[in-house]
């Protein structure tokens, strides 16, 4: 069975208050009867809760990677806190009896062993998973096409209208006006043009620097414009060739609006099999424009493969549904997983798994993600300046760097690689948070000879690149000056 | 320079943004351009596409303008973006460590879901956030280090409970690794949040503080000034600069500074706050004298009394003298020295000094008397009861040292006249006295007994007294036996309509109290009879009446229950029925 430790249980937990409630079943004792099987995949018990009859709670690990939660309490989190509760016992050591497996459970687990069987069948005569559901017809392709083509052209009207009129003249009025026009791009399948156009009306009354507003409604509106121009080119394209397989190449389908299918990505050749990833920074933010707050993790791949590109894992829960929804949180364990998903992007592609297991990080780990650092900076920002050049590209890479000197030339902090190259550090508006504060607090060891997670934005006014650090790596440990 | 060209040229651009592509046809600035731009495009192409996408702009329909600037924006924006400057210029210096010492890899490191809630309690504002940073506290979280500079930014937070909790609680748990913060950013000309800062800073590092205090003693803004003096109360070296301090021109710095002194306790700080009583400052050396613990002060003050009460005495009795000696005995608070207690008398039993104008000066004396706690002191006070001001006194000191019997002969005569001067007087001295006993009634839980209510020993004839003025609250705390004429008279007040359910409660456990065997029943009764909403929550004292019903009063408690409006009550209060079934029945 998978090592159930305080850390993992709490990376399960929906929210922080279902850590502390499930935190505090335990303490208190409320289960009436803890059990696990023989073998120890299951453990289950009985929690008292407010009705008559306890809530009995289980947790099935005979798939170590995904394990099933099972609670007869009507709460929507999942796992609920009984759940949690009861790993919470089991970690801190309460003894818990031998004893046979409940009928209710073993007849589920032989339901899902036969779904499997049906499954891994289907596989074996060749059908690929959940393929038949997934082939849409060609003619349904076409329309949906049109009509994404057509909301373009809308779209493209609305872009020049502003344009034309100025951004001076947006005032509450005309906003009010747009958002309406805005809210009819909903019917044409391109959600990720209308969330990046109601960005551009949201920057009308976000900012109180003038100046700084008519700057990134500037940028927003050659991101629209570039945008339409590579959707309309791309689109047409597609619906005249029906050869032409989908763009994996850039995020330009996630722009557009698309949300990759796991089983797209298999099918498009986008898995990485049997990775293990450190987690070096997270954080969370609202997303206006979209209605969404983005949970936002930040791992490096151990091991040879990705080259020490970070990867980013990003959850979105829409404000609507936030409080059923899991809230990401910082992970310091390492993750193992069979199949990562890597979706179509620029130097830090999103990632996504299914089934993981979890494990402690050892010191090889730190020193594994040290020695991936990228260590000369004219490559590294070149490569970033790469990116930052499209429009459509993420404004904020992330780096992992080594630096031979951290320190200090007049009030800027400085990184100097180990040819003598620099990067100044500063604060950046993607992250609204000071870091850099925090350097004279750590250590002296790190002012020289380690790992530093970076993240970049290009500052039009200063026409500087900036890089705020995120986060340390020494040999022993992440040091998160984020979350 | 050339890149310097193509900022320009993203300026005008912006202003064409801003102003709309529709007055585009007519600006001339990117056209004046276009010829230099040209001439380098046969260099660079890229300046070649600027020059083609620049000339395109404010040409053809409306359409084609905003298509045009929408190009030439784009393609800025792609060449602008790979130009940004990283590099910094001057010599590499190592930068100073706050924190050697603390070792940040010890600490578990805390998750987002636990540190945020955290930090925007400390940063931001808005309701629930002193709960989350005491709940951050017993998480331990204040280990880490991204909390350092929030909990130091917190002390400037308006919500003031927030501000002393990070003071007094959190930031000195953080010791050394927030003191370079504190001493960075301290800035004694500051406010409220500074003040905080030094009494941290105070707090954590003691004696090693002390040259930073006198700085903020002789430099710091009033605040700031305050804090110091706090911080330097009871300590020799500071006494000088306390000294000093006592004549600041602002009133509550002197006064600050006068307490400070009085906790030094030294001959000079002594002196000084005898002289701030002589003069202009008597009113804000009270509290001081009072806590100073001087050997001479009581002695001091009884000759500083001295003298003033024969000015007042001597001649035509002057207020401020009157003020000065109001004071003066204030202070004596809290000194019970045979000396203070002498003049006290003394001054009691001074006819001359009886007159209307000192009458502040004789209550005080009388009540300082009544703290004496010794025989002499109670007798001169008995022996004043004829003087209307001093009946109270004369009462409550009587209640102490006479004889039940005595104490009723001797006062009963004043409720004579419920509304008489004499009998308002003393009634409200009975309520006083007797408001411990109601409210410890009100608590009471069962482990407790009466025994241990505060004992004054009142005569049977006052129950009766009692009645006969109708005071029911008196009646319940004075009772003790089961007197027909008392009951009949609680039990009319019981049944007495519009009666406060408060009034009914008191009478139910005086009942309970007394051994009445219809005390079980009444308590019934009240709960049968009261309005649904008249309980909104379940007292101590209800609860604990409750569960001394027998068992068999379950059903009816529960039927009792299930009409009232709140159902938090009618919940607890079941669950206690559910308590009483569980009783043996006898």
């Amino acid at each position: 069975m998978a090592q159930i430790t305080e850390a993992y249980i709490d990376a399960l937990a929906p929210n922080a208050a279902a850590i502390k409630n499930g935190r505090s079943l335990a303490k208190k004792n409320s289960f009436q009867r803890l059990c696990q099987t023989e073998d120890g995949t299951l453990i289950f018990g009985e929690c008292k809760g407010s009705g008559k009859e306890p809530y009995s709670c289980s947790a099935d690990f005979i798939k170590p990677d995904s394990p099933v939660f099972r609670c007869s309490c009507p709460s929507r989190q999942f796992p609920c806190k009984h759940n949690l509760g009861l790993l919470y016992a089991y970690a801190s050591g309460s003894p818990f009896q031998t004893g046979e497996i409940p009928q209710d459970i073993a007849d589920k687990r032989e339901k899902a062993e036969k779904r499997e069987e049906r499954k891994q069948e289907a596989a074996a005569s060749g059908e690929p998973v959940g393929a038949s559901k997934r082939k849409t017809s060609r003619s349904a392709l076409v329309k949906k096409m049109n009509a994404q083509l057509e909301g373009i052209d809308l779209l493209d009207k609305l872009v020049k209208q502003v344009v034309n009129g100025g951004l001076a003249a947006l005032d509450a009025k005309s906003v009010r006006m747009l958002e309406d026009q805005a809210k009819q791009l909903g019917g044409y399948y391109i959600p990720g043009m209308q969330a990046a156009f109601r960005e551009l009306l949201l920057l009308v009354r976000g900012c109180d620097d003038q100046e700084q507003q008519y700057t990134a409604m500037m940028d927003q509106l050659t991101i629209l414009h570039t945008l339409i121009k590579r959707s309309r080119d791309y689109l047409t394209a597609r619906k005249e060739n029906e050869e032409l397989p989908a763009d994996t190449g850039t995020r330009l389908e996630e722009w557009i609006g698309h949300a990759w299918q796991l089983a797209e990505l298999r099918e498009l050749g986008l898995m990485r099999s049997s990775t293990e990833l450190l987690q070096l920074s997270f954080r969370s933010y609202a997303d206006e424009a979209r209605a969404e707050y983005i949970d936002e993790g930040f791992w490096l791949p151990l091991g040879s493969d990705g080259a020490g590109d970070i990867l980013v894992t990003r959850h979105y829960r829409p404000f609507r549904a936030a409080k059923h929804i899991r809230e990401d949180d910082s992970c310091f364990l390492v993750v193992q997983t069979k199949e990562l998903a890597v979706y179509p992007g620029d130097m830090n592609p999103r990632v996504r798994w299914e089934d993981m297991t979890m494990r402690e990080p050892e010191s090889k780990d730190y020193e594994g993600v040290k020695a991936a650092a990228k260590r000369s900076y004219p490559e590294v920002i070149k490569q970033v300046k790469n990116q930052l050049k499209s429009p459509l590209a993420y404004k904020n890479p992330v780096v992992l760097l080594h630096y031979a000197k951290l320190g200090k030339a007049g009030e800027t902090y400085v990184l100097e690689d180990e040819q003598g190259k620099r990067l100044a550090l500063g604060e950046i508006d993607a992250i609204r948070q000071p870091t850099l504060q925090l350097l004279p607090m750590l250590g002296a060891e790190l002012h020289a000879d380690q790992a530093v997670l970076v993240m970049f934005e290009h500052q039009m006014g200063s026409r500087r690149l900036t890089a705020q650090p995120l986060a340390f790596v020494t040999e022993q440990a992440v040091i998160r000056l984020l979350y | 320079m050339s890149m310097e060209m193509l900022y320009d040229l993203h300026q005008d651009v912006r202003r064409l943004f801003i102003a709309g592509s529709a007055v585009s046809g007519g600006d001339v600035r990117i056209k004046r351009q276009l010829p230099k731009l040209e001439q380098l495009g046969e260099s660079a192409p890229v300046f070649k596409r600027v020059a083609e996408a620049a000339s395109r702009v404010g040409e053809g329909t409306a359409e084609q303008m905003a298509d045009a600037l929408l190009e030439l924006a784009v393609l800025l924006h792609a060449i602008l973006y790979t130009q940004g400057q990283t590099d910094a210029a001057g010599t590499l210096e190592p930068f100073e460590v706050y924190t050697a010492a603390s070792d940040t890899t010890a600490a578990p490191p805390v998750p987002y879901r636990r540190l945020k809630p955290v930090i925007d309690a400390l940063t931001e504002r808005g309701p629930g956030r002193l709960e989350a940073v005491k709940q951050g506290y017993e998480d331990n979280i204040f280990t880490d280090i991204r909390t350092y500079l929030p909990a130091v930014t917190a002390l400037e937070d308006p919500y003031s409970e927030i501000a002393d909790y990070m003071t007094n609680v959190v930031l000195p748990s953080m010791g050394a690794n927030v003191l370079p913060i504190l001493h960075a950013q301290l800035n004694l000309q500051g406010g409220q949040a500074d003040a905080r800062k030094l009494t941290v800073i105070h707090r954590l590092t003691g004696q090693a503080s002390h040259a930073l205090i006198a700085k903020a003693l002789t430099e710091g803004a009033a605040p700031v000034k305050l804090a110091a003096i706090a911080a330097a109360a009871g300590s020799p070296d500071l006494e000088e600069l306390l000294y000093e301090i006592s004549y600041d021109r602002k009133k509550e710095i002197r006064a600050a500074a006068l307490l400070a002194l009085a906790k030094n306790g030294s001959d000079r700080a002594a002196e000084r706050l005898f002289e701030a009583l002589q003069g202009k400052d008597a009113e804000i050396a009270v509290e001081p004298l009072r806590r100073c613990d001087h050997p001479d002060t009581g002695q001091r003050l009884v000759e500083t009394a001295s003298e003033l009460r024969d000015m007042v005495t001597g001649g035509k009795p002057d207020n401020a003298a009157i003020e000065r000696m109001t004071a003066a005995v204030n202070a004596m608070e809290g000194k019970r020295e045979p000396a203070v207690e002498e003049f006290l008398i003394s001054l009691l039993q001074d006819q001359t000094f009886t007159v209307k104008e000192t009458e502040p000066v004789q209550e005080c004396a009388a009540g300082l008397l009544l703290e004496m706690d010794t025989a002499a002191a109670y007798e001169v006070l008995n022996g004043l009861r004829n003087r209307i001001n001093m009946l109270d006194y004369a009462f409550r000191a009587a209640l102490q040292f006479l004889p039940r019997e005595a104490v009723y002969d001797h006062y009963h005569g004043y409720l004579a006249k419920k509304q008489s001067a004499e009998g308002k007087t003393l009634l409200r001295a009975c309520h006083d006295i007797v408001i411990p006993v109601i409210r410890a009634m009100r608590s009471y839980t069962i482990e407790e007994d009466y025994g241990q209510l505060p004992q004054h020993g009142w005569d049977s004839r006052w129950v009766q007294l009692f009645v006969k003025l109708d005071e029911a609250e008196l009646v319940c705390s004075v009772a003790e036996r089961l007197d027909e004429h008392v009951i009949d008279y609680l039990l009319a007040k019981l049944h007495k309509p519009r009666t406060r359910i408060s009034d009914q409660m008191i009478i139910v456990s005086t009942l309970f109290r007394l051994g009445h065997r219809d005390a079980s029943e009444l308590l019934l009764y009240v709960l049968e009879q009261a309005s649904p909403q008249q309980f909104y929550y379940v007292t101590e004292e209800l609860r604990a009446l409750i569960l001394q019903l027998p068992g068999t009063a379950a059903d009816r408690l529960r039927a009792a229950a299930e009409r009232f409006t709140y159902t938090s009550v009618k919940e607890e209060i079941q669950d206690l029925a559910d308590k009483l079934a569980l009783k043996p029945t006898e």
